[in-house]
């Protein structure tokens, strides 16, 4: 058993502050020192903090669903390699906290499904999500900011008059 | 006799002043930074994800956004190419009848501060590196949607401000 195995049952209770003492001390010194572990406490601060952001008032359509859905496998095959084997393979009872509203599903896929809804969600003129984007007023449209890659980044803001339905797109909406 | 000398006087003090004047707008560096262009590189092009044709001239475009959405076809609209000074505005007309602007307002250590917008649909300031670029999902347009990429190529100044 490496050091990630025994180590990465208990990141969730170091980031819900579960843990005390000694036990919290060795968990924080390992992810001090592992590359991994960081990646997993960075996810499940990202989806904390989502899920913290999230206007629960604001529903979206049906195309932005369909919008959410379409991405998903791209998103989760990039997210999912950071996810070990083991952690896979772990019974969802084995699972606490997000892990365990989960399910099957890969914590990167629970961290994309978060990303691209609360995306999908900045209504109307969303706050700026990057340090590219300062100001951003879409005059009342739904937008959504997404960071492509280290030279990109793309701001689609969302026509009120859709173009296709994600069934006649194919199951895209652009 | 009289007039002559004033005459030669008023032609002496001139050519100094012209003298003076060129001296001071060849000082090494003066300016430099408002001086030199920006280069602005503006994209018009259409996507849809209906079955279509990649224009080879934006294919890592296409790949780019392909990443994000079912794209099936892209088709460049309108290719500029803006030299702009700071503070100079650069307008594109869409094929809606809209138009795109551009303009440089300074520079920053996270890249050339620009002020955007797309006529009547956002208003926005990004700062983007030279070399970046940011892509914008406008108007609807045929069974598509109109897409603007802006890509700005600049010198950096030594110095930039600081804490921004």
């Amino acid at each position: 058993m490496t050091a990630c195995q025994r180590f990465e049952d208990r990141l969730e209770a170091l980031h819900d502050g579960e843990l005390g003492g000694l036990a919290r001390w060795r968990v924080a010194r390992h992810v001090a020192r592992c590359a991994h572990c960081r990646a997993e406490m960075a996810s499940l601060g990202a989806i904390a903090s989502l899920v913290r952001e999230e206007q629960s008032d604001a529903m979206p359509g049906p195309d932005l669903w369909a919008a959410i859905a379409a991405r998903l496998p791209a998103i989760d095959a990039e997210l999912g390699h950071r996810t070990t084997p083991a952690a896979r393979e772990r019974p969802a009872r084995e699972r606490r906290g997000w892990a365990a509203l989960l399910g099957p599903l890969p914590i990167g896929g629970l961290a994309a499904a978060t990303i691209a809804f609360v995306l999908y969600l900045q209504l109307p003129a969303a706050a700026p999500r990057d340090d590219v984007v300062e100001e951003l007023d879409t005059m009342g449209r739904p937008v959504a900011v997404l960071p492509s890659d280290d030279k990109s980044t793309i701001i689609w803001v969302l026509d009120p008059k859709p173009v296709a339905s994600a069934k006649e797109a194919g199951g895209a909406v652009l | 006799m009289r007039f002559s000398r004033v005459l030669r006087g008023f032609t002496t003090l001139a050519a100094l002043a012209v003298a003076a004047g060129a001296a001071h707008a060849q000082q090494p560096g003066r300016e430099v930074a408002h001086a030199t262009p920006v280069h602005v590189e503006v994209l018009i092009g259409y996507v849809s994800a209906q079955p279509g044709t990649i224009d080879p001239a934006a294919a890592e475009l296409a790949r780019m956004l392909g990443r994000e959405f079912n794209l099936q076809t892209l088709r460049v609209l309108q290719l500029r190419q803006l030299s702009l000074a700071l503070r100079q505005m650069g307008q594109v007309d869409l094929p809606t009848g809209h138009w795109v602007s551009v303009e440089p307002e300074e520079f920053t250590p996270r890249g050339l501060r620009m002020g955007v917008e797309v006529q009547g649909m956002l208003r926005t300031h990004v700062n983007v590196p030279s070399g970046n670029q940011v892509v914008i999902g406008a108007y609807s347009y045929e069974d598509g949607r109109l897409v603007v990429r802006l890509a700005p190529t600049y010198e950096a100044p030594q110095s930039l401000p600081e804490g921004r």
